[in-house]
């Protein structure tokens, strides 16, 4: 392998390897797991709505990122699951904003499930027939999510924090777009995307890193692009809606607040230190070491609260959720309890003990094999590495982590979602 | 693995780990589920976890746990077959990881002992701040309970396929209980519970084992009494019932339940691989033919209660194609019955099983839930027996199995019209 990567602090290593062809591959060795657990995923997602090819514009339908995943899983010999279950493998797969990830887990036959994976990826098997089933399927997906008042909350903030970025699209798309869909579109849409040089392979488990290269040598039947050209992503200033509201059969309202970060400010060697940064800021405003939580909570005026900082080369925003009979009271207290932090009236005993809760819970990720390979995946994605944030964390100041909040909680970004009760 | 049998009343289950970076550590009191108290037994974890002698406040609890680097503590209560489990648990960051040296296990299994032990009270019950505040958020969690659809309806069906029996009984506990509950009358539940349950702990990671079965004794009698459910599973009768509840939804839901009777006869394997053979995970008739081939439902999965000789069957469907996808998850289970299963299906079967029980062993959590729901079924084995159990298994038991169950209850949620 030509890289290999320990930590004696972390007592971690990884290796990685960029193949012939292009594709990267991480490999975490985990000997004392009993299954091993692989990903592939390709820098393609709900984000991406349109790219160029030999000079002609292309445009994507919402949903056809996540509609693909769902494709790969057809062979023309057998489906995927089919395969897999020759071998004992937890298959499954998943489209982000920013990527479409497939993987499975396998206490046995590691290397045969692995072939299977890289070779479903790189063999699509597209035909009307299929492709029309498929959108029958996803139909039923998205009636579900229609229903699932997390899902809208959490989608209708961020579709209100944005402007025109393609964040705002719904991931699986709607009905009508998907309907569009034919072989020809999603097989020329898929080559442009699924390419090695595009791609990120990550394994951790009870492997051998030159085994798995061998597989991928052997297996993933790929090749380079280097006329990748999604459309170039553009987002104004300001928000296109301060607030939005829905109906649904919940009992209580149900809220969603977004803030987008304005990530042209962050220069992209610093967006691994702003991910950290913002992540302690969190919890020093909305934590439950913070005035903020606990007085709500307290007084009954909070409940099933949570908060994500949500990072990737393209975007990145604060997500917060939760119920309470006064969504608007909530979002006025969040606020109040930015400006105690930017106004510098943060306690430094506060921020110490904020920097071990963040990085206990950042160590803790190391004992699953789902978590660290996907980890490594998004580091990659983002051109960092799995084991920068030991370093940032240990090494941040409170001023660094004030800078990244004023920059990140910013109210004229910000956007509340809320799911209301049916009237009676 | 190790079990300590410390009483007839507590045991320990000691798993030595030196890979992990955390440990996990969980203390679980069991209680036959019971509906005139069930409703104060569920709200208790809620308020202990409110705050304890030492840490009288949620702020005060989370700086505690922020120090010890982010451990997390958990106090929940989950039913197991025709019994409650308040458990109790916290995972935290072993000492070696700690960047100052910092000692971190003491601490984090004392505050769990003392959460369990020593909660926040004043004039010798619980706080009544923390009393209110908490019924008012079981109130709102009960109310909750719509707000997703498949849990609901699952739960509606447990209801009723099992309305007179302790496993019918809610989780979450009956608003009609919370207007009587005090501060009093919750002190008095806690003390019962801890004087009279059955005790389960679990250890996972690198631990001194005298400070565990100290902190253990010191928090319940050894040999005081306590009282146990004896899980039964009531055998099959009449025409499936038929329940219709409409809301204001997109998708329906159907879930259906069924009855077998007693599966004592058949191990934990061979009800595992039925299960799996006819509808969990991507390798079952189930899958393969109601989502994949009839494109019925979006999802469409059985589960099996063992103990208890039940199985439950859920999936989203469109309101015109609910009759359609009735008939054919009957229709699967009379090919299983039928012994209409192909070699492929039976091994693709065998296969995921032996994986799932294998991964199982790479996650505290998991290894937790397996070992209590064994304890509380009176029969421990380990993974590794299960995967062995599963090898020798015969496609003929499978069928038998299919063969007793019977749907007694069917649940459709519609959208309104």
């Amino acid at each position: 392998m030509e890289k290999r990567n320990f930590s004696s602090q972390l007592d971690e290593e990884y290796f990685e390897t960029v193949c012939e062809n292009g594709l990267k591959i991480i490999v975490f060795k985990k000997p004392q797991f009993n299954a091993s657990y692989a990903v592939i995923a390709t820098r393609y997602g709900s984000v991406n709505t349109g790219f160029t090819e030999n000079g002609v514009h292309y445009d994507i339908p919402d949903g056809t990122a996540h509609f693909l995943e769902h494709k790969l899983f057809e062979g023309e010999k057998a489906p995927a699951f089919e395969r897999f279950a020759k071998t004992g493998a937890s298959a499954n797969a998943y489209t982000t904003f920013d990527k479409t990830a497939y993987l499975f887990s396998a206490s046995e036959n590691f290397y045969e499930s692995l072939e299977i994976l890289l070779d479903f990826v790189s063999h699509p098997y597209l035909t009307e027939e299929n492709v029309k089933k498929e959108q029958g399927i996803i139909g039923q997906e998205i009636e579900m999510y229609d229903d699932d008042p997390n899902w809208q909350t959490f989608f209708r903030a961020i579709d209100g924090a944005y402007t025109t970025h393609p964040i705002k699209k719904d991931i699986a798309g709607t009905r009508e777009t998907i309907s569009v869909l034919t072989p020809e579109l999603l097989y020329k849409i898929y080559h442009h995307f699924y390419c090695s040089n595009n791609m990120t392979l990550c394994v951790a488990g009870n492997v051998s890193p030159e085994k798995v290269v061998e597989t991928a040598n052997k297996s993933f039947a790929l090749k380079p692009n280097d006329n990748i050209c999604p459309d170039e992503i553009i987002e104004n200033k300001g928000v296109s809606a301060k607030r939005s509201y829905k109906k649904l059969a919940v009992s209580k309202p149900l809220f969603g607040i977004a803030v987008k970060t304005e990530l042209e400010k962050v220069a992209l060697s610093d967006r691994r230190k702003n991910e950290v940064a913002v992540s302690i800021a969190l919890e020093l405003i909305a934590g439950g070491i913070s005035n903020f939580y606990n007085k709500l909570y307290s007084e009954n005026a909070l409940s099933d609260f949570g908060y994500e900082y949500m990072t990737s080369n393209g975007y990145a925003v604060v997500n917060l959720t939760g119920v309470s009979d006064d969504p608007e009271r909530i979002y006025s207290e969040f606020f109040k309890s930015v400006k105690k932090l930017t106004d510098g009236k943060t306690d430094e005993n506060d921020f110490e003990t904020v920097k071990k809760n963040v990085y206990g819970k950042y160590l803790a990720a190391f004992d699953s094999i789902e978590d660290v390979a996907n980890m490594a995946l998004s580091a990659d994605f983002s051109g960092s590495n799995v084991f920068e944030p030991a370093e940032i964390i240990k090494s941040i100041t409170l001023s660094e982590v004030i800078d990244a909040a004023k920059l990140a909680f910013c109210e004229d970004n910000a956007s509340m979602a809320v799911i209301m009760p049916q009237d009676e | 693995m190790i079990i300590r049998d410390y009483s007839e009343r507590i045991k320990l289950c000691l798993i030595d780990d030196r890979s992990f970076k955390s440990n996990f550590f969980a203390v679980n009191v069991i209680i036959p589920l019971d509906k005139s108290n069930v409703t104060e037994s569920v709200l208790l974890p809620n308020v202990m976890i409110r705050g304890t002698k030492s840490c009288p406040d949620i702020e005060a609890l989370s700086r505690k746990l922020s120090l010890l680097y982010g451990a997390s503590l958990y106090a929940d209560a989950v039913k197991k077959n025709d019994n409650l489990v308040l458990s109790f648990s916290v995972r935290f960051v072993k000492d070696r990881f700690s960047l100052n040296g910092e000692k971190i296990a003491a601490d984090a299994v004392g505050l769990l002992f003392e959460m369990l032990s020593s909660p926040c009270f004043e004039s010798n019950v619980f706080k009544s701040e923390y009393t209110e505040s908490e019924l008012k958020n079981l109130r709102d969690r009960i109310d909750a309970e719509i707000n997703d659809k498949r849990r609901y309806v699952l739960k509606s069906l447990i209801a009723n396929l099992c309305k007179d029996e302790p496993f019918g009984i809610s989780a979450n506990g009956y608003k009609e209980d919370l207007e009587r509950i005090t501060p009093e009358t919750l002190t008095k539940r806690y003390r019962e519970i801890m004087a009279n349950s059955k005790i389960f702990a679990f250890f996972f990671g690198e631990c001194d084992e005298n400070v565990i079965c100290e902190g253990l004794f010191s928090a319940f009698d050894k040999q005081s009494p306590f009282s146990e459910a004896v899980s039964e599973a009531k055998t099959p009768c009449g025409e499936p019932q038929f329940i219709r509840e409409e809301m204001a939804i997109t998708q329906a839901k159907l879930a259906i339940g069924f009855k077998a009777g007693s599966l004592e006869g058949y191990t934990p394997a061979e009800t595992g691989l039925f299960n799996a053979v006819y509808g969990s995970g991507a390798t079952s008739k189930l899958f393969e033919n109601v989502r994949e081939k009839l494109s019925l439902c979006y999802y469409c999965a059985s589960r099996v209660y063992r103990q208890k000789g039940i199985m439950t069957v859920d999936s989203g469907v469109e309101i015109e194609k609910y009759e359609t996808a009735y008939n054919e998850i009957l229709s699967q289970l009379d090919d299983v019955a039928n012994k209409r299963i192909t070699e492929r299906e039976f091994v693709s079967a065998k296969n995921a099983m032996r994986n799932a029980y294998n991964s199982l062993k790479d996650s505290f959590f998991a290894l937790h839930d397996w070992y209590l729901s064994c304890f509380i079924a009176g029969d421990i084995y380990t993974p590794d027996e299960i995967t062995e159990l599963i090898d020798v298994a015969e496609a003929d038991r499978i069928a038998e199995i299919a063969s007793l169950f019977k749907p007694q209850t069917v649940y459709l949620l519609s959208p309104k019209k």
